[in-house]
Order: structure tokens, then sequence, then C-alpha cells
């Protein structure tokens, strides 16, 4: 089966010459239909600038990225927005939510952005609002909202759309750990009922301990890799505390 | 160094400064040209008369641009505010840098110094050109010639210019000083966080008020139109509208919340539901400042109109008003000078009349006892009679001790003069003249079919409407009316003064006319006793159309320049409010980017949103102004007809070209604000 999205000697370089940070560096991978990957790494190790290229919100210096077998490190400007708006779904540690649009208009803002008839609308947006749990928070305005569930009206805004890939960048950054477990969950029951690809970077643990495969990510190279199978998710949690103990540690023992 | 920072940051963030920069300049534009007046008539060939106008008008533009000045000051001010605010991060980075307080003054200073002067720079350049502009409009409205065309500079302009922006400045700086002294360093770092807006009211409450606001602005308009300017009751009326006015901004937001119900299509497609949240958003919170800038856009569409279609009405009323070329009135004084025939007597010292003279004819003014019988409700109607006065009570009937007399052959060869029609006037019969003024309430007095009795004659009236056209040019020879007799009933009444009108030949100037008089009557004379003259006043037209211009003039001039304070004033607020909104939403846009909105679209929804949000205060203000100008024309319809379409064209010219210059603007330096969080 054609992999989702496909990732190739993706370089990401700053700074000009002579003084050349390699935030990126030589990372190459692939995420299947229906996949939940989680990308580990302490701050600085280059996690969110490969979420951004991925993303198509920044540029990569070297290398390829598919998404549906199409090369977006070729799209011009124009192509790039119609790609988002077809392709992607975003959920940001800060919810991005527009505060002067009600939870009901923020999740429909994804469907009229690309031109969805009215009639649909209503329809899709509440039926996601009820999988994720927030139906009674659609007429309300972020600012009366948890943070979890504005999280996950985000989320609904992501999903609304039924992009082939959705990426996460620390969604549960900001939300406590009775939020983050909820969220969690509506996450991977986007992951399972739906057959939701998502692709979403965190260094907590916890958190990644409900994805079924963990990238790790070091100084901007592929670390290692950590595949979930048939493991419940304690168990998964102390493998992935074991390979984050690692990483921390020494970096001549740890390679 | 804090000299070239200074410089760094404004030249940096030129795009921000750009609405700030476009308004100073402006109001030192409008300063200069408005008080080089003065200097400008260098230029132009001005009679004594129009000079004295022309000093006049100098003296009210000296008053009113204190008021401008002050106006000007405020919005410098308010203006400031809003690019303080924007840069308090800025601002808060220097100190985190352990920059002093004072350093930060210093710089702000440095800003503002720079600023102003290049604003100085360019409003007193394109000033200077634009009045030399303006020159030439003055002697067209004057009917003057350019006596030669050369480059005027008024350093007096300059100075008051440059001295009364320099102390806005100095306030701008105080103000500053003063904000930076008193911030704190935690508040300027995260003065980038929005506020959480706050609340919309329910759908009934604004349907409620949006019922009440239409209520009082109709309330309002028919009241006024009913009314006319003038009236009692005007400042009610001002209320009214001001009232009707704020509640209509105030009920908009909910009206707009109710979009997504009414028109789920529109609503739901594209950006508009974003770009209606955000209106809504703002207007919720701005709808006292949209109020006030609603009703200041209504001030300057009404002065700019009105004043363009008023200065037109005063030229063609004076022309009709003053029929003939020239008039003169020679009091008799009811026999203590003789009665003369004064063409005959211009004639025998030696004017040469026929060079000059197409037709004159000449009028007796009689004077006699009249009474009005039951004629008081009439006169009560324009405040007559009194108790000492020319009109007085008498039971039911009006008194008239000296009231003028008219005899009807001479009067018809008046109006033979004036190319009018005639009206005859038979035995035991009466005409009515009276001034245009009082025309529709003494009018009526002959319609009524109510008699005169002069010296005990009773007569009846001629015909129902009473007549008003001028009977000279310029000078007032009859007070409120004059009754017209069949010549025998006339004759036999004491003369109190003579009238001659002249129509002067096509070719012959009427200075020159003028000239001869005045040479002949101040000439020693033998004959005659030292200054004597067959005329006691003599007018021109030309001296009555002068003094009309100046009051044109100066009423057009005032029109614009307050219209145009006015427009720029509410034009510019709109600008910085929108600017600093943007910023404040900078992050929103980008977050469409991210969602895959089009780099189109997203600038379609800023500029929409712009648009919306400035057009909505200019819709109500034209709606406003189509009322008020009504009034105005309704308001003055008896004295003279005014043309409303010029002004409103010149008005919508003038709009299209401020108000949209500022919309363009803000949209080009909104555009710079969210392109410059893009890349992140």
């Amino acid at each position: 089966m054609e992999p989702v999205l496909t990732v190739r000697n993706v370089e990401k370089y700053y700074g000009s010459r002579g003084s050349v940070t390699k935030a990126v560096d030589d990372i190459s991978f692939t995420v299947e239909k229906g996949e939940f990957v989680g990308v580990m790494g302490a701050s600085g190790s280059g996690k969110t600038t490969l979420l951004n290229c991925i993303a198509t919100i920044d540029r990569v210096s070297a290398g390829h990225i598919f998404v549906g077998g199409r090369d977006v490190t070729a799209l011009g400007e124009r192509r790039l927005s119609a790609f988002r708006r077809e392709e992607l779904g975003f959920i940001f540690q800060d919810y991005n939510l527009l505060d002067t649009l009600t939870a009901f208009e923020n999740i429909a803002l994804a469907l009229t952005i690309r031109r969805t008839p009215p009639k649909e609308i209503r329809v899709r947006v509440e039926e996601v609002a009820q999988r994720l749990g927030v139906f009674s928070a659609l007429p309300k305005y972020p600012y009366q909202l948890s943070g979890g569930e504005k999280q996950r009206i985000a989320a609904a805004r992501a999903i609304v759309g039924n992009p082939s890939l959705i990426l996460a960048d620390e969604p549960t950054g900001s939300l406590d750990s009775r939020s983050a477990r909820v969220l969690l969950e509506s996450l991977g029951t986007l992951h399972s009922a739906l057959k939701a690809t998502i692709l979403m970077v965190t260094h907590d643990a916890f958190t990644a301990s409900y994805c079924g495969r963990i990238l790790f990510i070091k100084d901007g190279k592929l670390f290692s890799e950590l595949r979930r199978g048939e493991a419940g998710r304690g168990e998964f949690f102390d493998r992935i505390m074991e390979v984050v103990s690692l990483l921390g540690g020494d970096s001549a023992h740890a390679l | 160094m804090l000299c070239k920072l200074a410089f760094r940051n404004v030249t940096r963030s030129i795009r921000d400064f750009t609405v700030y920069f476009l308004t100073l300049a402006f109001g030192v534009c409008l300063f200069y040209v408005f008080n080089s007046i003065d200097a400008q008539q260098a230029m132009i060939a001005l009679s004594d008369s129009q000079k004295f106008y022309v000093a006049q008008m100098t003296e009210i533009m000296a008053y009113v641009s204190v008021f401008v000045a002050v106006v000007f000051g405020l919005l410098v001010v308010y203006a400031n505010r809003f690019l303080m605010k924007r840069r308090k991060r800025e601002l808060g980075m220097y100190l985190l840098l352990g920059m002093e307080r004072s350093g930060i003054s210093r710089i702000l200073i440095a800003e503002t110094f720079l600023i102003g002067l290049f604003a100085l720079a360019a409003g007193l350049t394109a000033g200077v050109f634009l009045s030399q502009i303006v020159s030439v409009f003055t002697a067209r409205l004057f009917e003057a010639d350019l006596t030669s065309f050369h480059f005027i500079l008024s350093p007096e302009a300059v100075g008051k210019t440059v001295l009364c922006f320099a102390v806005i400045f100095a306030v701008v700086i105080v103000f500053n000083m003063v904000s930076v002294s008193r911030c704190r360093l935690s508040e300027l770092l995260t003065a980038g966080r929005k506020n959480e807006s706050s609340g919309v009211r329910g759908g009934r409450v604004s349907l409620i008020l949006f019922l009440l606001s239409v209520l009082s602005l109709g309330a309002a308009y028919v009241w006024v139109l009913h009314t006319g300017l003038f009236s009692a009751e005007l400042g009610k009326q001002i209320v009214l509208g001001c009232a009707g006015t704020v509640l209509f901004f105030f009920s908009l937001s909910g009206f707009l919340s109710a979009l997504p119900r009414l028109f789920p299509r529109f609503y739901f497609r594209g950006l508009n539901c974003f770009v209606l949240r955000q209106v809504n958003a703002r207007v919720n919170t701005a709808a006292l400042s949209m109020s006030v800038i609603c009703l200041m856009l209504f001030l300057t569409i009404s002065a700019l109109a009105g004043g363009v279609s008023t200065s037109e009405g005063f030229s063609t009323q004076a022309r009709a008003n003053n029929p003939y070329s020239a008039s003169l009135l020679y009091y008799v004084d009811q026999g203590a000078k003789p009665s003369l025939d004064m063409e005959q007597q211009l004639r025998a010292d030696g004017v040469p009349y026929d060079e000059f003279v197409r037709s004159s004819s000449q009028m007796e003014i009689h004077t006699a006892e009249v009474v009005f019988e039951d004629g008081l409700h009439f006169f009560l109607e324009v405040g007559l009679p009194d108790e000492e006065g020319p009109f007085r009570k008498q039971g039911n009937s009006v008194f008239a001790p000296f009231c003028d007399v008219l005899a009807e052959s001479e009067w018809n060869a008046m109006r033979r003069l004036a190319n009018q029609p005639e009206v005859s006037v038979e035995e035991g019969e009466y005409l009515l003249w009276v001034e245009p003024a009082v025309a529709q309430e003494l009018g009526s007095f002959c319609a009524s079919g109510l008699a005169v009795t002069v010296e005990g004659e009773t007569f009846f009236p001629a015909q129902e409407a009473c007549v008003s056209e001028p009977l000279s040019t310029g000078v007032n020879s009859i007070h409120i009316l004059a009754v017209i007799l069949p010549d025998e009933a006339a004759e036999k009444l004491p003369v109190l003064a003579e009238l001659l009108n002249i129509q002067l030949l096509d070719e012959v100037e009427e200075e020159d006319f003028v000239e001869v008089l005045d040479e002949i009557y101040t000439r020693p004379r033998d004959d005659m006793e030292k200054n004597w003259r067959p005329y006691d006043q003599k007018i021109t037209r030309k001296t009555v159309m002068n003094s009309s211009i100046g009051a044109k003039t100066i009423v057009l001039f005032l029109g614009i320049y307050i219209g145009l304070v006015f427009l720029i004033t509410s034009a510019a607020v709109l600008g910085l409010q929108q600017l600093s909104e943007t910023a404040d939403c900078a992050e929103n846009y980008r977050l469409l980017r991210r969602l895959g909105a089009k780099e189109k679209a997203v600038r379609r929804a800023l500029f929409s949103q712009i648009a919306l949000y400035v057009c909505l205060p200019l819709a109500l203000a034209l709606v406003h102004s189509a009322v008020g100008l009504e009034v105005l024309r309704r308001t003055f319809l008896s004295e003279m007809e005014i043309n409303i379409l010029p002004g409103a064209v010149a008005t919508a010219g003038v709009l299209l070209l401020i108000y949209g210059g500022y919309l363009l603007a803000t949209c080009f330096a909104a555009q710079g604000i969210i392109r410059s969080r893009r890349g992140e």
C-alpha cells in the first residue's frame, strides 16, 4: 500500500555559509495509512522543525517529502495552500482558536475555506463534535471553554475536513493531566474509528504512550524507533522511558 | 547612537507610520493653505470692497484655525497613543536590556522630532503648491483677473503653521514621557497578548435597540424637515439624531450576529463568517467611536456640500435680486427739498447720459396714512405690529402712519425696465408689494380680499397675489411693504423720495459710470452749494455682487476648511483603529493561512473587513447628510434657490479621494502587518 507520508533524506539548515546549523540532518521515514506516530526528542532536537517542514510552513534545504504520493517540496505557494486545505489538519499547542468565532464556527471555518456547501457543514461539524464529546460546547465562544474543550475543538477542526494526515504539535502541552488524558483518548478514537493518520510531536512520554509507533530524534538525526506492537499502554510507557533515559544520557554511550 | 536607533525605527516601520505621517502632512498642508489666503490676494486684482472681504475672511480663518489646531492636536495625541501601544513590546525590550527610561524618552523625542520634521516639510511643500491653485480659484470666485501669476510664499503662514505644530509635537512628547515613566516592565512585555473579547448582546435586546434607533432617527428626520433648520427645537432634534446614531451602532452587533440564522448560505461561504465575526467583535467595542465618526462625517459632508451649494445660491440670488445696473435714491423729505427730475438734473450737470445709459426710469415714493382693515392677524404672524413703529395695532386693523405708496404707471414702468410683466391697477383697487422674506405671511392679506384705507379712501385688491420683485438694486428704499395705487390716488400724496433705476449699455462698465458721477459731483461748483448732488445714495449691481461674492467666498472656504479637517480626522482615526486591531489579530490571519486559505482570499478578507468597518459610519452619515441638505434647501427656499447637485458631486469627489485614499493606505499598511508575522 502507498504510504501516506514519505520523508526522504530531509535536511534543514539555518544560518549562512560559514556557520551552518543543521536543525534536521538527513532524516528518512514513512508513515502508513491509519498509523498514529509520535515524534519524540528533547528541546532543540529538531522535531518541531521537521513537523513544520512536513506542514509546508517551512521549506526544506534538501530532500523530499511526499504526502499521498505528491512531492510537497516541489509545490508553489498557490498549490501549497490548496494542499494544506485538502490534505492536512493541524492541532497546535496553544489551540489557535479564533476568539471572535463560536466553537461551531471555528470548526466550520476549515470547511468553508474549501467551499463546502453550507447544508453539509452543519451535519459534519455536529458529527465530529459528537464524536469528540464537545457537542454541548458548540454554541460557546473560546473564552467560555476550558483548555481541554478548546483543544478538542481544535482537534475537531483538524479532522472535520477528512485530511489524509493530521499534524499535532505538542497538543497536550498546555493541558492539565486529566484534560490531556481525555484529549488523547479522543485522538485514539479518531485514529481507530476513522482510520485517521496522525503524526504527533511531543516531549512527554505519557502523551507518546498513546501512539502506535515512536520516532526518537536527537540533534537533528533519527536516533531510534519504537513499535508498540501488541503491548499494553503501561508496558509501552516503560519502554519509552528507557529510550528517553538513553536519549538524555551521555551521547557517546547512547550511540 | 540614540538618534541612529530612532532614525532606523522610523524608516523600518514606515508602513506603520504611513497613516500617521499622511495625517500630519495633510494637516500641515491645510493649515498653511487657509492661513495664507491673505498673502494670496497679492496676485489678484481686487477692488477695495473685495479687499475688505478678504480681510474679513482672513480674520475668520484665524479664529477657525485655533479650533482646527485643537482638533489636530487631539488627533495627533490619539494617533501617537496607538503607535505607542503597538510598540510597547519593543520599548519593554529596551528596558529589559538595561536602557534607562530617560534614554527611551530621548529615543521617542528623537522619533517624534524626525517624523514631525518630515511631515512639516512635506505638508508645507504641498501646501505652498496647493495655495497657488487656491489663488486661481479665489480669483475665479471674485470674478477678478489674475494680475500676474507669480509664486507666492507666505512667511507669516509658514511661521504660524510651524509654531502650531511645534506646540502639538511638544504636547505629544510630554504625553510620551509620561506614559514611559508610568509603564511597568511586565505590562510592556505582555502587551502583545490580545484581550479576550467581551460577550455579544442578546438578539432580542439588539432588535429592540435597533428598532428604537430607527424610530428616533426617523422622528428626527421628519421633525427637522418639517420645522426647518433654525427652529427653537433644533437642540432637541440634534439630541434625538445623536441618540439614534449611537443606538444604531450599539444594536448593529446584534443584528450582525443574527446573520448566520438569516443567511446561512452567505455566511458559511469562504471566509465570510470570519470577516463578519471580526467586524462584529469590533463594532461591539467601538460603537461609540463609530457613532462619533459617523457624526463627524455627517458634518463634513454637510459643510462641504452645503458650502458649495449655498455659495452657488448666493451668486444666482444676487443677480436676481438686483435687476438694474444702478439705482440712485434722492430723499425729498416731504417737501424739505424740491422734487426733481433726476435724469434731467444729471444731464444738466454735465453727465454724458446717453453715452452710458440704455434706458432709465424714475419713480416717486409717496407716503400716506394707511389702515389695513381687519389685517391684524396677518401682521401678527411676522411679529408686527409694535407700539411705536410704522405699523400699529388699531382694534382688529393695522394702522401705518408713514406707509410707502407707489403710483401704478411709474411702478409698471420699472417693471418694463426690468423685463418683468406688468400688472394693471384700476380705479378703487390696490396692489401690495412686500419684502420677499415676509411675502408668504403678508401676501395672504390680498388673497383674503381685505381692504386698505389710504387717507380716508378705501381700495380693494386688484389681484389675489402680492408682488415682491425687487424695486431697485441694492438700496433698501422701502420698508417691509408698499401700497401701489392708481395714479390719480397716488399723485396727490406727499413725496418721500425719488428713485431712479438705470440700465446701462452693455458695453459700458459700471465702474466708469460711477467714476463720471463721482468726478462731476465732487468738483467745486459755483452755482450750487458744495457736495450737492441729485442723489443721496448710488448703488451699482457690481457693488452688491461683490458683497455677495464676499459672503459666498467666506461660506465656501469655511465649509471646505472645516469639512476637510473633520474628514481627515475621522479617516485617520478609523485608519489607525483598523491598524491597531489588525496588529492585534495578526495571529488570526496567520492561522487562516495554516488552515490552507489562499493568500488572495486572506488578503480579500482583510480588505473587506476594513472596508466594512470604514463604510458603515459613512453609509449612515450619507443618509444623515441627504436629510440635512434637504433641510438646508427648504430653509433657504424663500430667499434663494439652492441646487444641491454641484455641491454633492464635489463632495463625492473629495470623499472618494481622501476617504478612499485613507482606506487604501490603511489596507496597504495592514497587509504589511499580517505579512510581517508570517515567517515564524
